[in-house]
């Protein structure tokens, strides 16, 4: 499902003292199917536009067209439920928002009030909940028992049973251990490659955004300022700087080695690809050494 | 001058909570020497933030004593405790009650019934120290999540504690706030000879603490200064952690067959010039 956004602006307390720029003038095309990462200072609007992928938020001026359906400031609130469905939007710490008796119900709930039968709720949760990892054990356990990680994972499973054909990711991996991070990235890499579910994730970590995402938007201020693939974003470490943005780590030690002399061919942008050149450079000679 | 005593002593910890079989921390035994920044590092669960609860009393322990700055950790002494360990939690939207910053940061002192002309003192003096001073009439919710962090702080050193612990203080916050936020810890820590306590999943925060402090599972399974630590990489990646960016460098180029690196842990400046080493004398 394709998102494009023609020239939306948002106010947020429109016609009060307390009015703020959420958006201002934003244009942006989200191709189906894609992952895209947005990134961008606190502040910056990147979760005002994530509400405008849903309708959660409508423009104050401009359209948002989501599929076949247009949002526009006059849009009523009625008839957004399909939409929603298309569109899963996990909030950050979206374990917050766990309320019911038991991980299977919580996650069916989702299904059943878009009037889903019982069983076939079911169905989908246990579908949804065996993808993130969450084993039928804890079915009838209060999802409240549960560690930190394993409620995040509920949460999303709540998410996926809705079957969205885009999911919204609002830093998904915020708080969690590297193990508990590096699994919930995976899920959504394979949700992506495998069953071709569009990404859009909001993130600091440019790691992240380096080792997933196809494509960039970077916001400030409310603007979009830049989009393109990673390596275009990051070609430019002192336009960065200037937005209060990093490198991956692993393009930032890259940049010191050349510094120091060594002659890498390309910034790499994560750390496997810096190993490959690092060998590259490394192993010719150790090889003429041996001769 | 004879070795200052430390500062924690933790001797055989046994933390439960009642629904749970096993217990949240297991017979730990630990010492904290005093002005040090020791890291707490463990994946989600591992009974870290515990440890810290247990310190200051926001959890009985079920076993083995514990002394906070010259104090045993029993019920009569918690309020004094509380005074001298301070802990800045990870959610910075949850510590709030004041109207303003300045009134956040007197509530401690206002608890402890400190004089009203020295309470107003402490209050600047600490909102001063984290940078925070323009904002001393704002409301807490205007503010962004470092600056949140930084009031919260300003509140414990307002009670001029001796021990603060960051309890994923950081883990909530941009890059930008996580910076803020550390480098003013760092300049407290120089400056007021305080001791840090900083339970995180962030490894390279970790890589430049005095000494850190593994808990799995309960256990305190590792400890020991930095490089001791890292250079147990492939243990700490199964125990659901990572391994600073240097040594997963280091163990891929080993891996494809460079093998002239030291095996200590390398921070990325060192990292850096033993490649160019490598480089310019193969």
């Amino acid at each position: 499902m394709e998102i494009v956004l023609d020239h939306v602006s948002y106010t947020y307390q429109a016609g009060t003292p307390f009015a703020g720029d959420g958006l201002r003038d934003v244009s942006v095309t989200i191709p189906d199917g894609s992952y895209t990462a947005i990134i961008g200072q606190t502040g910056s609007g990147k979760s005002t536009l994530l509400q405008h992928l849903n309708a959660l938020l409508k423009p104050t001026t401009g359209t948002v067209r989501i599929g076949d359906r247009e949002i526009t400031p006059k849009t009523s609130n009625k008839n957004l439920k399909p939409l929603r469905a298309k569109v899963g939007l996990v909030f950050q710490f979206a374990e917050n928002q766990l309320f019911e008796e038991t991980v299977e119900k919580d996650v069916a709930f989702g299904p059943k009030n878009f009037g889903v039968p019982e069983k076939e709720a079911l169905a989908r949760a246990h579908r949804a909940l065996d993808l993130v990892g969450i084993g039928p054990e804890y079915y009838e356990n209060s999802p409240f028992d549960l560690s930190g990680g394993q409620m995040r994972r509920v949460a999303i499973a709540g998410v996926l049973a809705m079957t969205p054909e885009l999911l919204i990711l609002d830093e998904p991996t915020a708080g969690l251990d590297p193990k508990g991070r590096t699994e919930l990235m995976t899920l959504f890499e394979t949700l992506h490659r495998e069953q071709g579910i569009g990404i859009v994730l909001v993130t600091h970590q440019m790691e992240d955004v380096a080792n997933y995402a196809e494509f960039v938007l970077v916001m400030a201020d409310g603007h979009l300022i830049k989009q393109g693939p990673p390596a275009e974003i990051f070609s430019d470490p002192a336009w960065l700087a200037e937005h209060h943005l990093g490198l991956p780590r692993a393009a930032q030690f890259a940049r010191e080695l050349r510094a120091k002399g060594l002659p890498l061919p390309d910034i790499p942008l994560t750390e496997q690809a810096l190993a490959a050149e690092v060998l590259a450079i490394l192993r010719p000679r150790r090889e003429a050494d041996h001769e | 001058m004879a070795e200052e005593p430390p500062i924690i002593s933790i001797d055989h910890l046994t933390v439960r909570y009642a629904e749970q079989e096993q217990p949240a921390l297991d017979s730990i035994s630990l010492t904290i020497p005093a002005h040090s920044w020791t890291a707490i590092i463990g994946h989600n669960g591992s009974g870290k933030s515990t440890l810290i609860k247990a310190m200051d009393g926001l959890v009985t322990a079920d076993g083995g004593q514990m002394t906070v700055a010259g104090l045993a950790v029993t019920e009569q002494n918690i309020w004094q405790i509380r005074q001298r360990l301070g802990v800045v939690f990870q959610n910075p939207e949850n510590q709030f009650v004041g109207a303003t910053v300045a009134d956040d940061v007197a509530f401690g002192l206002e608890n402890a019934r400190v004089p009203r002309p020295e309470m107003l003192t402490r209050v600047d003096n600490a909102l001063a120290q984290v940078g925070m001073t323009d904002f001393a009439d704002r409301e807490p919710a205007h503010l962004s999540g470092g600056q949140k962090q930084r009031v919260a702080i300003a509140g414990i050193l307002a009670l001029a504690p001796a021990i603060i612990a960051l309890d994923e203080a950081t883990s909530m916050l941009d890059p930008q706030g996580r910076a803020s936020v550390l480098q003013t810890m760092r300049d407290l820590k120089a400056k007021e000879n305080l001791t840090i306590l900083s339970v995180t999943h962030d490894l390279e925060e970790a890589a430049a603490a005095d000494h850190v402090i593994v808990i799995d599972n309960g256990r305190l399974v590792a400890s020991g200064t930095p490089p001791e630590i890292f250079a147990e990489g492939p243990a700490l990646i199964d125990m659901g952690l990572s391994v600073p960016f240097t040594e997963q460098l280091k163990s891929d180029l080993a891996a494809g067959g460079i093998t002239g690196l030291p095996a200590d842990y390398l921070n990325e400046e060192e990292m850096a010039d033993q490649l160019w080493k490598l480089y310019s004398t193969m």
